[in-house]
């Protein structure tokens, strides 16, 4: 072939690769515009990340990843609110158990709470930050099965024996931890006692004891010493206590969750009311009675008391077809 | 044509094959990128939908229906009720929206509305989806063809 026979398909060639390889370019350049996007919507804002910890504490039984700026928990005026040096946004009504210091990762498992099983009170939030670390204790009897079963790897299980020997404590403490809870659903002596002193002098030391009822202690030089001792309703109550560390953050978590509580409560209880005032049954009418009286409370520990046996009212119904309280 | 004549041209037509394949790649750019704002405002009105049906305030008992798309009268009634006190108590989780749920009443015949939740300002501008669903009357054990609609507050 001659040069000039050979010019025009090398052209067509050239062009084909160029509109190729400008179709190529604007793909690219979309992508990364859509991720640029996401990235600013989901990733760094801190208003964002308390969006989506408001909506992911709304869904039970979820599990959550998400990011969050470096930040400080904190509950000024009863209002869960998150700080960072510029700016704060409130997490308002969301029972959100956090720890005080949040370093830019937080796992977040929702958990439903209900009466006696059967009748849903709403939702608790447990967030665990990537630089929080637990220290469960375990003895003969083992460790705290409802932390561990959230399984994640900032949950450590440390020998009670190691508790004694500050060199020990302090090497179970990962580099880069900014806050460690030392954890146990058994004796709060284990806590009291922890020799602490080895701990990084930087690293937030804080004790949540769970018995029958929620101590927390806070390390004052190389002891750890008792700051509040508040009532335990119930054990998933308890675990907020543990992820938080602090009492301050833990009742205002707890209060969120009680305004649902006893906000679902009083639904109910309407509709016990409306239940019993319509249903033809006289003994189904009964029943809703009863549990009209026991749905009337404004205290959380009354509400968790009576819930078995508003459970039992549920079945109850259940058994003689008659519609549910819930 | 004549070869020659085509050869001349040549130039004109790589030029005009480079400007369609821009074009195509422009179109797309902006469609896409256009469309953003109905696919936030329609990823809103599923997660609201989706947050109403599994509110234990509203949905169904679990011996009544599995069916998600269930809502029990008596609750709605009670629901409704107390957001009229207190309106703002569910706003993080559904926002500026007006939920309405519409049935009718088989025995009557009657169209009933319940506004289940308002917090919209009447001055903005709103975009509206409607839902089929079921409403579960306990007491008469009938279940009516409803309609959950949200309008949003457009973003």
């Amino acid at each position: 072939m001659r040069r000039g026979q050979l010019e025009s398909p090398f052209q067509w060639v050239f062009v084909i690769l160029a509109g190729g390889a400008f179709l190529v370019f604007f793909f690219i350049l979309l992508r990364g515009c859509t991720q640029q996007g996401e990235e600013r919507i989901q990733g760094l804002s801190l208003q964002a990340a308390s969006m989506r910890l408001q909506s992911a504490a709304w869904n039970p039984d979820s599990t959550t990843r998400l990011s969050i700026p470096e930040s400080t928990a904190s509950c000024p005026a009863g209002i869960l609110t998150l700080h960072t040096d510029d700016s704060q946004v409130s997490l308002e009504r969301t029972p959100a158990f956090l720890p005080p210091l949040l370093t830019g990762g937080i796992s977040a498992f929702t958990r439903r709470v209900s009466l006696g099983s059967e009748i849903p009170i709403g939702n608790v939030l447990y967030g665990l930050d990537d630089g929080t670390y637990y220290l469960v204790v375990v003895d003969s009897r083992g460790g705290y099965p409802l932390l561990e079963n959230l399984e994640h790897e900032n949950i450590i299980r440390v020998r009670l024996d190691d508790l004694d020997d500050p060199d020990l404590l302090a090497e179970e403490v990962p580099g880069g931890a900014k806050t460690v809870i030392i954890v146990t659903d058994e004796n709060p002596g284990y806590i009291r006692n922890a020799a602490v002193g080895g701990m990084p002098e930087d690293v937030l030391v804080l004790g949540v004891a769970v018995t029958d009822s929620v101590n927390f202690y806070r390390r004052s030089g190389a002891e750890m010493e008792a700051v509040s001792r508040l009532p335990l309703e119930h054990e998933l109550l308890g675990l907020g206590a543990v992820i938080s560390g602090e009492p301050m953050l833990y009742r205002c978590a707890r209060g969120a969750f009680e305004l649902r509580a006893l906000r679902l409560a009083a639904l109910y209880k309407d509709r016990a009311e409306d239940l019993s005032a319509d249903i033809s049954s006289a003994s189904c009418a009964v029943t809703y009675e009863r549990a009209v009286e026991l749905l009337g409370t404004d205290d959380l520990g009354q509400l968790f008391d009576k819930g078995e046996q508003l459970a039992s009212f549920q079945n109850s119904l259940l058994q003689r077809s008659c519609p549910v309280i819930a | 044509m004549r070869r020659a004549q085509l050869q001349t041209l040549e130039p004109v037509i790589i030029i005009v094959f480079l400007g369609i394949l821009f074009a195509i790649g422009l179109i797309f750019f902006v469609r896409l990128g256009g469309s953003d704002v109905t696919i936030v405002n329609e990823r809103e009105a599923l997660a609201t939908l989706s947050a109403v049906t599994t509110l234990p305030e509203l949905s169904c008992a679990s011996s009544v229906s599995s069916d998600t798309y269930c809502l029990d009268l008596y609750k709605a009634r009670s629901f409704a009720e107390m957001n009229r006190d207190d309106p703002l108590y569910y706003f993080p989780l559904l926002g500026a929206a007006e939920i309405t749920l519409s049935y009718v009443d088989l025995r009557t015949g009657l169209q009933q509305d319940i506004v289940l939740y308002d917090t919209v300002n009447p001055n903005s501008t709103v975009i509206g989806s409607s839902t089929f669903f079921t409403v579960h009357d306990s007491v008469r054990e009938e279940r009516h063809f409803a309609m959950l609609t949200i309008r949003r507050e457009r973003t």
